[in-house]
């Protein structure tokens, strides 16, 4: 009898041990693309993923940091064959053209709902279609934040930051030396996108009207004429002499104002630790109506992969679980990245981080606007149209030319009525 | 007609039946390759231009609408422009300056010739996105040398690359300075391949300098310009990278060409692939019909024996 029970036992230990076994030594491989940024913000997510690896939850990531001008080719490469990774990283104002497309995945079955609850309302409608969430937001990003040089404001008599495109104006001809231009404008080929926010504050609209069904540039004429003003006076450069990604203009010190992403903030304070700069929302044309786009990162499960519930996993564990896994990121990105959960944001709170620099940064985001997610063609004619005001095309001419283009664009891809959010 | 001088050829040459064959099995891999990378693509592609589809969602088809969407599209009609305006002022461009600086070599000592050569081929060695990116320091407003010799000099600084006409010429002289290494070298082959005793005999004539350029030099170069003249065109008609890396196709659509367009939307994730495809048929059409024009009105006799 003792035999059988010892017999019984092993068998039963056997039969527990197996599958923990079979887990260990054949976990699901997982291919995770995310883009290639700064060195610690790789170092970062390097080292998440080597934690989630250590921890054996029958999920072993391999990650792959690819760089912002291989991706979309490498994206569309890898769809082509059929070969795509389970989960990777993308605007936030992308992620709806891939529900719209099929190609991401619903995350409402894979992950709890007190995760989906937590997210930030603004962030949560950029990234749901039809009641149905399709990525998860990693960090948000505040375009444009106004960077400006304490010293040189104080040399111009200036003691606050400009408040109305008025103002601007005029501080930036103030401001501007021999050596030192007032402000910077965006370059041609970032002026899509780089405009929301300045044609956002003057009616509350981008390029389109309300339903999407045609073409409003009254904000996107009025940004002309302000761009074309700073010009003409000679207060920013001709042409842009770098990136807006780019810090080195402004700790360079080349610029007195400069116009850039919340994402600006670590590197300015990586490059020149001691430049006397400080934040400020950006001017709006009556003072009153100072505004951001909300931009950013989610992580989205392709629609494709052959393992989504392991892929939700690692995506609820990095992403939507503990404050912690991903909130520490925020204090190495110096608060200029921010986070998308309202527990992060209680989290954070209670951290050793900058609180002057959080809470300018949540002053900025509490008038933030999501990005538009019309079509992106939709947004490069806009800037076409502002590119031809600031050139010295007559206003009604180029109005012509590029309404009729844009309504044509909403004609051809079917536009009207789409409007997400 | 063809079939006789298929068979003189063979006769002259040599070749038995048994030869064909051999002459068939080493071409098999050519064809199988240009089969499976060529033609089954571009069959597949022609019908596909027919779907609006994307690599997840079922085909859906739209008949002509894919091309109808296209033509309609400013932007695309644009790049065809631009494409023309590029072929029209680049080609003649390149063929003159690089047979000009090929006859100029020929005219100075074999040792300079060689370092000239060699100096002015090493762009054409590195990639056009490295010479790009080098060009881009030059022509930077605010520290490119170019804007900080003209403001040594006391003038202004200039913009190169943001408004329409500076952009196209900056374009324009930056593609035939790349180009000039391998059309000259191109040129300087066959300016000296040309037996010298048609000058001998043209000076006994009496012939000036310009009389033996115009009645030796540029009819014994004609078919290096045939061929100079259809590589340009070609080349200039499927322009991508310089307009990419330098001007991003604008400002205002002026430096777009067509397959930076099809490249721009091809990448893009909010479209489907089938006008894109549509568009990218078109512009293979497009190019064959200017070759064809540039070949009936060069018709090289040469060439058609050749």
């Amino acid at each position: 009898m003792k035999k059988y029970l010892s017999l019984l036992l092993l068998v039963m230990m056997l039969l527990t041990l197996t599958p923990a076994a079979v887990a260990e030594s054949e976990p699901v491989e997982l291919t995770v693309w995310l883009h290639l940024f700064e060195d610690w913000n790789q170092a970062y997510f390097t080292q998440r993923i080597q934690e989630y690896n250590a921890l054996n939850r029958g999920v072993k990531v391999n990650v792959e940091f690819i760089s912002s001008g291989a991706w979309e080719e490498r994206l569309i490469s890898a769809q082509a064959v059929g070969d795509v990774p389970d989960v990777y990283d993308t605007n936030l104002n992308r992620v709806l053209d891939g529900a719209r497309l099929q190609s991401m995945l619903p995350l409402n079955d894979l992950l709890p709902q007190e995760a989906i609850d937590d997210l930030l309302p603004g962030v949560a409608s950029m990234l749901t279609k039809d009641g149905k969430l399709y990525g998860y937001p990693s960090l948000t990003e505040l375009t444009p934040v106004m960077y400006y040089r304490t010293d040189l404001f104080e040399a111009a008599g200036l003691e606050t930051p400009p408040k109305t495109w008025d103002e601007l104006l005029e501080y930036a001809k103030k401001l501007t030396t021999s050596t030192v231009y007032g402000v910077n404008l965006p370059g041609t080929g970032e002026l899509a996108w780089a405009v929301y926010p300045y044609m956002y504050m003057v009616d509350q609209h981008f390029a389109l009207n309300d339903d999407w069904s045609a073409p409003h540039l009254d904000g996107a004429k009025e940004v002309a004429k302000l761009f074309a003003d700073i010009l003409e006076a000679d207060a920013a450069p001709q042409e842009a002499i770098a990136s807006l990604t780019a810090a080195w203009p402004f700790t360079d010190g080349n610029f007195a104002m400069y116009f850039s992403g919340s994402y600006l903030l670590p590197q300015i304070l990586e490059l020149a630790p001691d430049l006397p700069f400080s934040i400020a929302p950006v001017p709006s044309p009556d003072g009153t109506s100072s505004t951001a786009t909300l931009s950013g990162w989610a992580y989205v499960i392709d629609a494709k992969t052959d393992a989504p519930k392991e892929a939700a996993d690692f995506l609820h564990w990095m992403l939507a679980d503990e404050p912690a896994t991903i909130g520490e990121f925020y204090p190495l990105a110096k608060m200029g990245k921010l986070p998308a959960r309202k527990s992060v944001q209680d989290w954070l709170k209670t951290q050793d981080v900058d609180q002057a620099v959080l809470e300018a940064m949540n002053s900025i985001a509490s008038s933030a606007v999501p990005e538009p997610a019309y079509p992106w063609d939709i947004s490069v004619q806009a800037s076409n149209y502002i590119q031809a005001i600031m050139l010295g095309i007559d206003e009604q001419e180029a109005y012509a030319t590029y309404a009729a283009e844009i309504q044509n664009l909403i004609d051809n891809k079917g536009t009207a009525g789409t409007r997400p959010y | 007609m063809g079939l006789m001088r298929e068979k003189r050829t063979a006769r002259r040459v040599g070749l038995k039946r048994n030869d064909t064959k051999w002459a068939y099995l080493m071409l098999s891999p050519a064809l199988i390759l240009l089969l499976l990378f060529t033609i089954l693509p571009f069959v597949y592609a022609v019908r596909q231009s027919f779907f609006d589809w994307t690599f997840y969602l079922e085909p859906k088809f739209v008949g002509l609408d894919n091309f109808i969407n296209i033509l309609k599209t400013k932007a695309f009609r644009t790049s065809i422009k631009n494409a023309l305006r590029f072929v029209v002022t680049m080609v003649p461009l390149g063929m003159v300056t690089t047979f000009l600086y090929g006859f100029a070599i020929t005219k100075i000592p074999k040792k300079v010739g060689d370092f000239c050569k060699s100096a002015t081929y090493l762009p054409s060695v590195a990639s056009s996105v490295v010479m790009s990116t080098t060009v881009l320091f030059v022509l930077n407003y605010r520290a490119g040398l170019l804007n900080e010799l003209i403001v040594a000099l006391g003038g202004h600084r200039l913009t190169f690359l943001t408004k329409p006409v500076q952009a196209n010429i900056s374009l324009i002289l930056i593609s035939t300075w790349l180009g000039l290494g391998g059309g000259c070298i191109m040129h300087f082959a066959g300016l000296i391949s040309i037996p010298p005793e048609f000058y001998e005999a043209a000076s006994m004539d009496g012939a000036n300098g310009l009389q033996k350029l115009i009645y030796i030099t540029l009819p014994q170069m004609k078919n290096i310009f045939v061929l100079q003249c259809i590589n340009l065109t070609c080349g200039t008609l499927q322009m991508l990278d310089m307009p990419m890396f330098l001007t991003g196709g604008g400002p205002l659509d002026s430096t777009l060409t067509p397959m930076l367009y099809i490249y721009q939307n091809y990448t893009k994730q909010d479209v489907t692939l089938g006008a894109t495809i549509a568009g990218s048929l078109m512009l293979m059409v497009f190019i064959s019909i200017v070759n064809g024009f540039v070949f009936k009105i060069i018709r090289s006799e040469k060439s058609i024996e050749g």
